[in-house]
Parts: structure tokens; sequence; C-alpha cells
């Protein structure tokens, strides 16, 4: 009888076969759906432009992605390695992930805080451009006084800003800098410091003269449930969740005492009441089973919508808001809209938005406007070379 | 498509591997893979296919013409020229007219207009072993390939395709008809394929990080010192590794198939001059060159008189003449623009230099009636660190973007700058922390280190380091398959091939 000769590398090669061929079968399903659509019409002069987005499609939903990035990330940590994305993130002595930015303009920001504040106080309207707390202390991280980094604190544009008469709220000088007030995972705030964040907020709309309500019941923590729940941010897309050594918690605050809103978004054709939760919030936790880690920051009002109004119902005759703000102040935003009549909510980046804001810039009543969105993004998002339409005579 | 995407490694490959071994013949197996390879290469620019399709038909019939009229004196002659002038041509009109054009204009001021001409992937490779096909075959070293369907299997079989190694016809022709398949070939194969990857997934693409770094600075000048030293040190490492990565993947691939690729690369960076760099470094580029380029053009002038003497060339002249022609034509195939054939130059006054040198030394010990004996350790250190820093000087020039900034980049790094230049910085400092032991790691894999323990170990010794081995090649793969699927930073650097 022929003895049977044992393969080199079998092991080796029962595994390579196994990993493929499973990978292959679970994710062929996910393939064809992104191919399917494209090759109809498919041509040799759009063949290029087409089949040039399959691998990214590909890798976007691939099932078992989650644990790959785990692996991953494992690798970077065996490796030592502290970068992650072709240097688009850096891991700092905090293992917080911090998020490189390039061309970080700051002429364009403080442009764009002028002639906003501008634009409104010819209208009477007062501007607080509020800075939140950077990510890091510039002082910890010496990397940062060579390479630019989303959320890192710019002296400059503060003072330059305050120099043109814009009323800046240093919130990040009040609450301090620490790694305890960013998430490791995630380019936002806790939602501790956004709420710390929107006291700060409201006590100095309170000193401008701004009828806040309820201040000291909306911010006592012991008025909230607190509920938390396993968090893995955008800024470990990449990398997973062992490279951060640990992911992160997010808090939810769910209010205890009465609530009763509206939220109108006409972009998306929505109208919701009931209390916060309901009305303020997008019911993530309700979808736990389906959705384990959804991205929690979003559970929060309407991102990416360029614009939506929250109503009050419990008050009657506070103060009306408009918030020019991206996903940084969410949360924020929120805790001031528990205080005031009314909050209005503008990105400018979102379609629609900018046109929306020049309207409101001519045309919108409010008591006070908050900026907490980043400067340099404003700049590129708000067309700010045409005419802004008058503003009605108050004696007409 | 490249061999370390994701649409490549779980739909093409499980695909091919299945609907190959499926087929119940050669015939069938021959055409499936043809069928394959052509998918391969036009998957994304199908446009590109006519251009190989046609370089194959075309270099296919020479062959046939010249085999049916071997007997004529000068038919096959002018056949085989009208293959390298076809071959080159498509090289010449797809890679370098654009340049030459913007040259010209900028040079004499000219407004001459650019075709619009796209470089069809892989050019370089697939039309020299178009080549050396012809030329074997009229040479007589290789019998011509009646068959269509197996010399269009050579020159577009796609592991090699599009980044090479380049196949000689003579070292596949016979697996073109007598194939079997064996578990030790498949497995082989799987083993090569998994070590190319992680090359080039975890060792090249992480490097590459700090060469972007150092090269893509919008002002040179501005680097520091060290910053420039590691830039420049970190290319030589994703060079490699990238470039043998692909060449090991290539090979994997085709004993997968069945196919015994040969070697491309030899642990270059072991070497102790540039000569032996040389024949470590792209071997089947280097060796391609020799065969078709360097013999002919030495034979050529062995035979001829020198006209203002009289005199036959001497052999140094042969020999240095052949290698002039060689390095500028191998310079030059490496990209368009003024900075390749200069490229070929440098590498060239040091093979020269280093002749000149072995050829003295040897005079010397023949006068002083001396053995040639083995060089110290400290020589032999002193050897490695010159051929590391020739080498070194020279992938920057091939790097940098143009001659211009090459030098600027070199300037910087021996800091005559002109501007001030700070040793380092904390960029600098932060990028050696965050791969020292990538470094480490690339390092030793620089050596041949795997094969003195399979030497040194027998035994038990032996199979349970062949185990750990195959224990640690089974994690990289997983770890492959992790960055393949994250894969948001994967250079292709072979897109001037």
């Amino acid at each position: 009888m022929k003895k049977f000769h044992k393969p080199k590398n079998l092991m080796l090669m029962i595994w390579f076969l196994a990993v493929i061929l499973f990978l292959s079968a679970t994710n062929a399903s996910w393939f064809t759906s992104i191919v399917k659509p494209e090759l109809q019409g498919i041509n040799l002069e759009n063949a290029k432009s087409r089949t040039d987005s399959w691998d990214m499609k590909f890798r976007a939903y691939f099932h078992y992605k989650e644990k790959l990035l785990d692996i991953c990330g494992l690798s970077y940590l065996i490796l030592n390695k502290k970068t992650a994305d072709n240097f688009q993130f850096v891991k700092d002595q905090y293992n917080t992930m911090q998020f490189t930015e390039p061309n970080w303009n700051a002429a364009h920001a403080i442009e764009s805080i002028t002639v906003l504040n501008d634009r409104f106080a010819e209208r009477g309207i007062p501007l607080v451009y509020a800075v939140f707390p950077p990510r890091f202390n510039a002082d910890d991280f010496p990397l940062s006084h060579e390479v630019d980094f989303n959320g890192q604190r710019d002296e400059n544009i503060m003072n330059e800003t305050e120099k043109a008469g814009v009323n800046v709220l240093d919130i990040g000088r009040i609450l301090g800098v620490s790694e305890q007030i960013v998430f490791k995972t995630d380019l936002h705030m806790k939602t501790e410091t956004e709420f710390r964040a929107a006291k700060v907020l409201s006590s100095k709309l309170m000193d401008m003269g701004l009828d806040f309500k309820n201040f000291d019941e909306i911010y006592d923590p012991a008025n909230y449930t607190i509920v938390s729940h396993p968090f893995m941010g955008n800024l470990s897309r990449s990398t997973g969740k062992y490279f951060t050594l640990g992911i992160d918690d997010f808090e939810i605050y769910y209010p205890g005492f009465p609530t009763n809103f509206t939220l109108i978004n006409p972009s998306a054709h929505l109208e919701k009441h009931g209390d916060f939760t309901k009305t303020l919030m997008n019911g993530y936790e309700d979808d736990l089973e389906e959705n384990p880690m959804p991205y929690w920051v979003l559970n929060y009002l309407q991102y990416p919508s360029p614009y939506y109004r929250i109503s009050n119902h419990n008050i009657e005759d506070g103060c009306s808001l408009l918030f020019i703000m991206d996903s940084y102040t969410m949360r924020a935003a929120t805790f001031l809209a528990l205080g005031a009549k009314e909050i209005t909510v503008v990105d400018p980046r979102g379609e629609g938005g900018n046109e929306i804001l020049k309207t409101l810039m001519a045309e919108g009543d409010f008591d006070a406007v908050i900026v907490t969105f980043s400067g340099s993004d404003l700049y590129n998002a708000i067309d700010f070379s045409q005419p802004v339409q008058a503003a009605p005579q108050a004696d007409q | 498509m490249v061999f370390s995407s994701a649409v490549f490694m779980f739909v093409f490959l499980p695909i091919c591997l299945i609907g190959y071994y499926l087929m119940p013949k050669l015939v069938a197996k021959n055409i499936f893979l043809l069928i394959m390879s052509l998918l391969f290469y036009g998957y994304g620019e199908p446009k590109f296919l006519y251009i190989m399709l046609l370089s194959v038909l075309i270099n296919w019939l020479i062959g046939l013409a010249i085999n049916q009229f071997r007997t004529r004196t000068i038919l096959p002659k002018a056949l085989l020229a009208f293959m390298v002038v076809y071959n080159i041509g498509i090289l010449f009109v797809y890679k370098y007219l654009n340049s030459i054009i913007s040259n010209v204009n900028s040079i004499f001021d000219t407004d001459w207009p650019h075709p619009t001409l796209f470089l069809p992937i892989g050019i370089s490779f697939f039309t020299f072993q178009a080549m050396s096909y012809v030329i074997d075959v009229y040479r007589g070293v290789a019998p011509v390939q009646k068959n269509f369907f197996n010399t269009a299997l050579y020159i577009c079989l796609f592991p090699p395709l599009i980044a090479g190694p380049i196949v000689r016809y003579t070292s596949i022709m016979d697996q073109l008809t007598d194939r079997k398949f064996r578990f030790d070939d498949f497995s082989c194969g799987i083993k090569r394929f998994i070590i190319g990857l992680s090359k080039k997934l975890i060792i090249a693409n992480l490097i590459a990080v700090v060469v972007d770094q150092a090269y893509s600075a919008s002002d040179v000048g501005s680097l520091s010192i060290l910053m420039a030293w590691f830039g420049a040190f970190a290319y030589l490492i994703q060079l490699y590794f990238d470039f043998s990565g692909y060449s090991d993947m290539a090979i994997g691939l085709s004993r997968m198939f069945g196919f015994k690729l040969n070697e491309n690369f030899n642990y270059p960076y072991i070497s102790k001059s540039i000569v032996e760099y040389w024949s470590r470094w792209h071997i089947s580029l280097s060796t391609w060159f020799r065969d078709y380029l360097y013999f002919p053009v030495f034979r050529t002038l062995q035979s001829r008189k020198n006209p203002l003497t009289g005199k036959r060339f001497s052999i140094r002249t042969c020999d240095f003449t052949a290698l002039f022609v060689v390095w500028i034509c191998c310079g030059t195939w490496h990209g368009a623009g003024i900075k390749y054939p200069l490229f070929g130059l440098y590498w060239f006054v040091f093979i020269v230099i280093e002749r000149l040198v072995e050829e003295h030394l040897k005079k010397r010990r023949k006068q002083l009636k001396l053995q040639k004996k083995k060089s110290s350790a400290g020589i032999r250190a002193l050897q490695h660190v010159y051929t590391i820093f020739v080498v070194l000087i020279g992938q920057v020039i091939f790097r940098a973007n143009g001659l211009r900034e090459a030098v600027r980049y070199l300037l910087v790094m021996f800091g005559v700058s002109g501007s001030a230049t700070a040793v380092f910085d904390e960029k600098t400092l932060f990028l050696i922390q965050d791969n020292w032991v990538l470094l480490i790691i690339a390092v030793i894999a620089c050596c041949p280190v795997l094969k003195v323990l399979e030497k040194r170990f027998t035994g038990n010794a032996a199979i349970a380091l062949e185990l750990v081995g195959n224990l640690l090649l089974m994690i990289l793969f997983l770890v492959c398959v992790s960055y393949t699927v994250n894969n948001s930073y994967n250079p292709f650097i072979y897109f001037n091939f």
C-alpha cells in the first residue's frame, strides 16, 4: 500500500483555505449587491470609475470587520504603534486618540466668526463664540507644537476674534483641560463635559440679561438618571477596541423632571412631540438587541440636517436662541433647550444650510446667537460674499 | 486590482482557485487561468486589455515567422528588429512620450501638444517578457510556442503581470503543458504568499507613513537632518519589503497554480558591494538586461575595430561600454523623466569603480604573490556600511519628486541646505518611537535568519522550528486579513511600471 505522504505545511494550508473561503462565502451576497447595479450599463469608458469604488464599498460593511479591526489594533499594540491610517490618528500618552487636521486656517476662522458677529450686531442680536475645551493640554503633548490636531486650543483665534469685538466665552479655561473630559475613542466630548459646558454657557447668557429658566434644577446632576453604555467612537474605526486599552462609557442623562417639547425638522419632513427622550433623542437605546454598539453621539438631535427648531412648551416667555453648530455640541444644546423657550439649530454644511443661515441672519428673531462651530469649517461652509438681505427697519 | 485588496483576496482568488481545480484537463485549466488573468488585468482598466492582447498576438506571430524562416539570412533579423521596435515603441509611446514632450516644451519654449495617454499598468513587465520569448526563439534557446493560448498565458499570467518577476519563457515553457498538482507545491505556494502579504501589509505599508512624512513635506528644506535620514532609511525598508513582498506573493500564487518561478530577491541588503547588490536585487530585471543587452553589446564591440585606432576594442572598453548602455537603459526602464537615466548612471559609476578596485587588488596580489584571503570582520562591516550608504543615496534619487528635489533632500541630509536646518525635531522623535519595533523586525527580516536557522536545526528541533514557523504564519495571515479589510492606506508604488 502506498504510504500517505503528509504534505508540508498542511496546517497552514487548511487554515489559509478555511479563512479565505469562509470570509468569501459570508461576504458573497454583500459583494454581489455592490456589483450588480454597477454592471448595468458598464462600458470601456466608465469601467474604471465604477470598479474603483468596489473595494472601498466592500470593505466598508465587510462581515466580521469589527472583529478583524480588533486584531488590527492588537497588532499595532504589539508593534508599539501610536499612529494609524497614515498619521491621521495619533494615540497620546493617555491612550486617547487624537485626529490630525492639516491645513488648519486660523485667518479663515477669525474672519468667519467676526463677520457673523457683525451681521447679527447690526440687528442688535448679541453673539457668543463659545470655545469648548480642547482635547489635550499642548504642554503634555509636545507633538502638537509641530502637527495640527483637531480640537487643539488656538489662543490666536480667540484673541483676534475678541479684539474684533466678538464676545468669546472660553469654556475650556473655566472647566480646565484633562484627559477625563474627552472620549478616548471619539472626537466628541463626554456627556458630563457637555453638561458642565452647557451650565457655563447658560450662566453666561444669564449674565448677558437673557431669561434662562430653572437654571438650578437643570444643572443639578442629582435630577437626572444617568445610564452608561459601552462606546467605541469614530477615532477608533480603524484600530478597534484594544488599541486604546479599553473603550469609553457613553453616559446618557435622562431628566428626572417633567419636560414637554416639539421638534420640527423641515428638510426631513419630521415633527416630534413629547418629553425630552422622545423628542430630542433618537431611541438608540431601544434597538440595543439589533445594534449593541451604536454611534451614541448621533442619538441626539438631528445631525446632519441643516436646520431644525426645538420648542419647549414648559416655558412660555423664555429666551430664543440660535445655535450655529456641528455635531460637537449637540448634547449641550439639549441641556440649553431645557431652560430656553426655543432653540433653532443651523448647520450650514447641510444642503441648503447656507441659505437658511443667511435668511436667519437677515430675518431671524433671536435673543442671542451661540456659535460653537469650528471656525475654519464655518468659513468653508458659508458664502459670506453675497449680500445679506437688509433687515426690516424697527419703525416699519 | 492588487493582491492586498479585499476584492482580490475574497472574490477573485477563491473563484480562481475553485474554478482552476474544477477544470478536468490541463488545457481547460490553462484557458481558465488565461481568462482569469485577462479579467485581473482588465479590472478597472479594460481599455488596456487590447494593448496587451495585441502585444501577445504580434509577438506570437513574429515568433512563428522567425521559426518558419529560420534558415534565411536577413528575414529573421528583420523580424527580430521589428519586434524590438514594436515593443520598445509601445513602451516609448505610453511611458515616455508625455515626459519627453514636456521636457522639450520646457527646454526649447515650444508648445507641442500632449497626447492623452495613460500608462497601462505592468507594461514594462509584459513587454520585456514578450521580448525575451521572441529573442530566445530567434537564438534557438527556446522552441517556438505554436499554441497562441499558451503564449498568451505565458505573457498574461496574472501573478507576475503587474509587478514582476519578469518570467523567462525558458523557465516556464515546460510547465505550460506539463503541470501536476502536488500538495507540497500548493502548500508552499500558500506559505510564500502569506510571507509576501505580511511583508507588504505589515512592514512596507506601516513604514510608508514615515516615508510620506519625509518626502511629501511641502518644503524639503524644512525637514530636520534626522528626519531626512530617517525618511531615507525608511524608504529602503519600504521599497524592499513592498517589492520583494509583491514578488513573494507572485511566486506563491504561481505555485498554487503549479508554476514555479525564479527568485527575484536574495536578501540584497546583506551585500558587500554594489555589484553584489544588483545580483540580489530585482534579479529578473538585472539578468534580463545582462542576457539581452549587455552580452549582445559586449560581443558586438568585441567583434569590431576601433575606427580611430584600427585595433580591436579592449575587454575593458567593451565591458564598460556595455555596462554604460545597460545602466542607462535600466535607469530609464524605471520611469520617465531625466532623473531615471541619471539614476542608472549612478549605479554604473559605482560598479565601474568597484570593478577597477577589484582589478587593481588582483594585480597587487599577483605582484606580491599573495593568496586572496577572507576579509576581516572589520573590513566586511565597512563593506556592508559602504553598500547600504550608496544604496540609500541612490534610492533618495529614485524616490524624490524630481532631480531638483533629490538634490535638495540630499543637501538637507548632510546639513548643507543653506537655510537653518534643525538637527532633530519632535515629530521625528515621535515617529522613531512609533516605529522602532517595526524597524527592528524589518532589519532582522532583511537578513537570511531563517535560512541559517534551518541549516543549524536538525531532527526534532527542525520539526519544532517548522511548527513554530507555521503557527506564526497562521497568526500573520489573520493579521494580514485584518489589515486588508481595514486597509485605508495601501500605497501602490508600481504605477510607474
